[in-house]
């Protein structure tokens, strides 16, 4: 009985011990509606890891999110590339005017803006999975102010890869993942 | 193509794995041992199915593996496919001709320049073959797509995209068997051309997956088969061969759009609104580009998305995985109206004994994309044809 629970003990720590997830941090201005929010914008996020296409591939991957929780309209990011390409001296992150500018350009109440900060595969003895960090703000455009911010940090590895050695989730699949938990937490 | 020789040794080894009756064929070695510069029998049909009244050329084939040897053969295949039904003009002169034109690709020139090049070829139409993908061992797998275009038309005549494994031969609980790769390519080529060749109308097969659920579409103007729309080719942020597996994902919607009865805009033509541009749009367009869309070729929507996941599935029981997510945009207003995303692997459709379970990523591309679009004609409404 005492091998029997122990064994149980181990494979609990097994799965457990590598927590897919870390919770959110998030921040949620209280003085803010967020029901004034009707458009949004989301801005090329900068890319602070080693993948090249980690930007990229979470700047799309947020995008569709959004549109799907259907609770903003989001512009077309080649409307957003080409009011960026249009803004002297851009900086990343934008200067409080230049929140100000791209929001009167595009017709929108909130700028989403935010950074990769890890997007890579790792390895654990025989098992390498994806683990992903984004950051995101988003900025009100009548001030310039940020209204939300969360970070989240999701690892794409499941119970099979780390009992059996199989391989681990495509590193996309893990950005939509950590994607989806940061919307949760603007949405809901 | 070929010189003469080469292609009745093709035709020869063709024949020889084929269980096409070896009589059927004696009259095309005939003629193509003649080395006319029209390759076909005296009695071919102009214009069978979707296929214009005149010549037309089968271009060659875009192979976009490095496997040159199925390249080979999936011309042959199509070759076989249409000699009989079709006035086919020899490609002999067609490099000097696009050289002379400046044209580079011509399944994405400019129509007048593909207008040019059908006059001093004299064809009334062009076929173009691209080969997306071939995995040879264990489960051999294969895609491909054709685009069919009448020189100096802005719209497609017709295009069609198709994929398969060997192991779509093999019933449940095992009986039958696998097809070789050779086999494969000759059975997707049949059923590529089946629609193209009969004329016949689409109907709509059932959907493995089911239309695709969620997703986000707007209120407001409802859109309609006789309307115009363009696609935006899908850009990729997926880890494996990103640009190679987004241009099938575009090219299996192009299909769907089109078996759903939409006029579908050429790509050359879309080319050459955006051209002021200055930059290769993928997955994004911008206001100067839906407006050029719209008020130079009269578009009505625009498509466009971007491939998340593709993940080709190896070993003897593989198992693709493919995301990607579709935006719809209106090109009066620049609005995205559609929006949806699907992701699956090959398992999710597998029944008792993986009677329905999907073994390549092509298939998979195309189930999902008949899924996304089931979902567009759906929530906007009149879509459907």
């Amino acid at each position: 009985m005492r091998i029997t629970t122990n064994s149980l003990l181990v494979l609990a720590a097994l799965v457990t011990g590598c927590s897919s997830t870390l919770d959110t941090t998030s921040f949620t201005n209280p003085q803010f509606d967020f029901g004034f929010v009707e458009r949004a914008a989301v801005l090329p996020l900068e890319n602070l890891s080693n993948d090249s296409q980690a930007a990229q591939r979470a700047t799309r991957i947020l995008v569709t999110g959004l549109l799907a929780s259907g609770a903003v309209d989001v512009v077309e990011q080649g409307e957003v590339r080409a009011a960026l390409d249009r803004i002297p001296g851009l900086t990343n992150p934008p200067s409080t005017e230049q929140v100000i500018n791209i929001g009167a350009t595009l017709g929108t109440q909130a700028l989403i803006v935010g950074s990769i900060t890890q997007s890579e595969v790792l390895r654990s003895g025989t098992v390498t999975y994806p683990v992903v960090t984004i950051d995101l703000h988003m900025l009100e455009t009548e001030t310039g102010v940020s209204v939300w911010a969360a970070t989240h940090t999701e690892k794409g590895s499941g119970v099979s890869a780390k009992l059996l050695g199989t391989g681990g989730q495509p590193i996309s699949d893990t950005t939509r993942k950590c994607i989806r938990q940061l919307l949760d937490s603007l949405l809901n | 193509m070929h010189t003469p020789t080469l292609r009745l040794t093709a035709q020869l080894s063709y024949l020889t794995r084929s269980r096409v009756a070896v009589l059927r064929w004696l009259p095309v070695l005939v003629v193509l041992s003649a080395g006319g510069a029209i390759v076909g029998t005296e009695s071919a049909l102009a214009g069978p199915g979707f296929i214009p009244e005149g010549p037309g050329m089968v271009l060659p084939v875009q192979n976009r593996t490095s496997d040159a040897e199925i390249g080979r053969a999936l011309e042959q295949a199509v070759y076989v496919a249409l000699v009989f039904e079709t006035k086919l003009i020899d490609t002999t002169p067609l490099r000097d001709e696009m050289r002379r034109l400046r044209l580079r690709q011509v399944n994405l020139g400019n129509p007048e320049l593909l207008a040019a090049l059908g006059e001093r070829l004299g064809v009334s139409w062009l076929l173009t073959i691209t080969l997306h993908e071939v995995v040879r061992t264990p489960v051999a797998q294969l895609a491909i797509s054709a685009e069919l275009f009448v020189p100096g038309a802005t719209e497609l005549s017709w295009n069609g995209f198709a994929a398969g494994t060997s192991r779509d031969s093999v019933h449940w609980l095992g009986r039958g068997l696998g097809d070789d790769i050779f086999d494969l390519t000759d059975t997707l080529v049949a059923e590529l051309f089946e629609s193209l060749l009969a004329g016949a109308e689409y109907r709509s097969p059932k959907l493995r997956f089911g239309k695709a659920k969620g997703g986000f579409s707007s209120p407001g103007e409802q859109p309609h088969p006789g309307q115009k729309i363009a696609i935006i080719p899908f850009d990729s942020v997926s880890d494996f061969n990103p640009n190679l597996a987004a241009e099938v994902v575009t090219s299996a919607t192009l299909a769907t759009l089109q078996e759903r009865g939409f006029r579908v805009l050429f790509p050359g033509q879309v080319r050459k609104n955006l051209a002021s541009q200055g930059r290769l749009l993928l997955g994004e367009i911008d206001g100067e580009g839906w407006r050029a869309l719209h008020d130079q070729s009269q578009v009505d929507w625009i498509l466009t998305g971007t491939l998340e996941t593709y993940k080709e599935g190896v070993g003897i029981a593989p198992n693709p995985w493919v995301a990607f997510s579709a935006r719809l945009i209106d090109a009066e207003t620049g609005q995205i109206v559609w929006s949806n995303g699907l992701e699956r692997q090959g398992t999710d459709s597998r029944r008792l004994f993986d009677r329905t379970r999907i073994w390549s990523s092509g298939q998979m591309t195309h189930e999902m994309t008949r899924s996304l679009i089931a979902d567009l004609a759906d929530s906007r409404g009149r879509l459907q044809p």
